[in-house]
């Protein structure tokens, strides 16, 4: 239903075009020209009203959006995933390694509902349902689509276009995406020309690719026509809802005395296993701080890697039985340091 | 207008139309898509051009992007940051108090339980105090070991560049590890995977890419 609602846009879009021809003018959309805040759902209602009524003011706003900033380029994938529904191939490269995934994505009735299949080894596949509301004075950023992290953004990296390129049979544009210090990765974002869909995501460190996921092949429909990928799979994880606009608190017992400029916290959990999680981001990458009892005995340190992300895991002390793990998309070096940082109060 | 322009023009409104009834092909979609798009591609790169003259720079800085208008006026709509708010009901701010609820949501299921069999081979280097060197073989901290399904990359310049390991063994020294730690670093594996899918539910609901982060939860062994 959604896909007929942007068709019958670009056709009004269309129709401005032979009537008005070089009326046509470029003007841009800021991050701050949101005068009223709709719901997604009304957004929506939005379009439908808007199509059947070509020639209205609606009509002739603009189809080009100015992506000059990280924020105008984050809103812009932001809403593709929030407006449009797919259904695509991806490679993920890591260590040396190609991975491919099924992607559905559906959105209907105020909810962006995801199945991830994982197509090789074991079967495995992840689902989640997220509404897409916006919560009280933007606070909360657990149990509904995230916000965008604006300020951290444009104080950790700068942006710039590169170039147009082909990608999955796409019109896309690449950006880079330059961090203005080494404590974090740079990257390389390539987003559909058409629908703002982002097609690509290369990680660097010192100029060196650390992993690559890429579409491979899109196709745009209907959520309706959308089917259910099959549920056959040996290992189903659930994304669980959260109830919306609430930020689980708890009081930390633990501090982190350094993080990389730019790194926010985005809340704090518990897991199934009664771990404190701190979460922090700086609208690019993110870091979990897991405090855990110490599983692994005389274990002093431990690093692993896959593809961006890393983990360090260290005991607090010596004398403790309890550990700390900083996991993120980070340079093995600012997740030591992070570790390093944290004390208990 | 040229009777070939007239019969596109038939074509692509014959499209709109299949597009209306839900019976276009992926054909007739990228055809609507294309009639418009050959308009807007021609000013992008117009624009382009100008922006990158008067910047004088080979770089182009900035770029527009061509978006259909519902995905344009979504955009417009988008509440920022600042000043999200007043989009939940009252309802949902009732929820606010259902704390216990939550809490029981994130710690009662043995959601993660899957996470320790799916254990798989991630990159472990660990640093041991032992000084016990017998029967010891040596390792470099952070050696990407393959997952166990996916296809490992030629060894083709461009694409071993692309995945290679040059960022990651820098400035490390290799490390000493005896088979008897061999239990504690499998232990270790399972260990970190579970982080790791902790870690992707955390990466999912704070970036904008969606479910993507999951791709990153690595293979079973």
């Amino acid at each position: 239903m959604h896909l007929l609602i942007t068709i019958a846009l670009i056709f009004g879009a269309a129709a401005s075009f032979s009537a008005e021809d070089l009326g046509f003018k470029y003007s841009e959309i800021t991050s701050s020209s949101n005068a009223g805040n709709p719901l997604a759902d009304e957004i929506l209602e939005d379009g439908i009203n808007s199509s059947s009524v070509t020639n209205s003011n609606k009509a002739s706003i603009s189809d080009q959006i100015l992506i000059d900033s990280l924020t105008s380029l984050f809103k812009v994938i932001s809403t593709a995933n929030k407006v449009i529904s797919y259904h695509s191939l991806m490679t993920y490269e890591a260590n040396g390694f190609i991975t491919t995934y099924r992607l559905l994505h559906k959105v209907k009735d105020n909810v962006a509902s995801e199945q991830l299949i994982f197509m090789d080894g074991p079967r495995r596949q992840v689902i989640r349902n997220q509404r897409l509301n916006a919560c009280l004075n933007g606070q909360t950023r657990w149990g509904l689509w995230p916000t965008i992290l604006s300020d951290s953004l444009l104080s950790s990296y700068s942006l710039k276009a590169s170039r147009v390129e082909r990608i999955a049979d796409r019109e896309a544009i690449v950006f880079e995406i330059i961090p203005k210090d080494s404590l974090r990765y740079a990257y390389e974002y390539s987003v559909d020309k058409e629908t703002g869909l982002l097609l690509r995501v290369v990680t660097y460190h010192e100029k060196v690719i650390i992993e690559r996921l890429q579409t491979v092949a899109i196709e745009f429909a209907s959520p309706v026509s959308l089917l259910e990928f099959t549920g056959a799979s040996d290992y189903l994880w659930r994304v669980p809802e959260s109830e919306p606009c609430y930020s689980e608190q708890f009081e930390p017992a633990w501090r982190v005395d350094w993080l990389p400029e730019g790194f926010v916290s985005v809340g704090n959990r518990i897991t199934a296993q009664g771990e404190q999680v701190l979460m922090f981001a700086d609208g690019l990458a993110s870091i979990s701080i897991f405090i855990t009892k110490q599983n692994v005995k005389n274990l002093p340190v431990a690093t692993a890697r896959h593809g961006a992300t890393v983990v360090v895991i260290k005991p607090e002390s010596s004398k403790s039985n309890k550990s700390i793990a900083v996991v993120g998309e980070i340079p093995t070096a600012t997740a030591r340091r992070i570790a390093a940082s944290i004390i208990s109060i | 207008m040229s009777s070939d322009e007239q019969s596109v023009e038939q074509k692509v409104n014959e499209s709109l139309s299949a597009l209306m009834d839900g019976e276009a092909t992926d054909l007739e979609l990228r055809r609507v898509l294309k009639s418009v798009d050959a308009e807007l591609d021609l000013r992008w790169q117009r624009y382009h051009l100008a922006s990158a003259a008067m910047r004088n720079e080979r770089d182009l800085g900035f770029a527009s992007i061509d978006l259909s208008a519902s995905i344009s006026r979504a955009i417009a709509n988008e509440p920022s940051l600042s000043n999200a708010n007043e989009i939940d009901s009252n309802e949902e701010s009732e929820k606010l108090t259902a704390k216990n609820k939550v809490v029981s949501l994130w710690s009662n299921m043995g959601r993660f339980a899957i996470a320790a069999s799916v254990a798989g081979a991630v990159v472990v280097g660990v640093q041991f105090s032992s000084n016990d060197l017998t029967n010891s073989v040596a390792v470099t901290p952070e050696i990407p070991v393959a997952p166990v399904s996916g296809q490992p990359i030629l060894n083709v310049d461009t694409t071993v560049r692309a995945v290679g390991t040059q960022a990651q063994v820098k400035n490390q020294a290799p490390i000493v590890i005896n088979e008897a730690t061999q239990q504690q670093v499998d232990d270790m594996k399972q260990e970190v995977n579970r982080l790791m899918l902790e870690h992707a539910e955390n990466a999912t609901q704070n970036t904008q890419n969606g479910v993507t982060p999951f791709v990153r939860v690595p293979d079973a062994e």
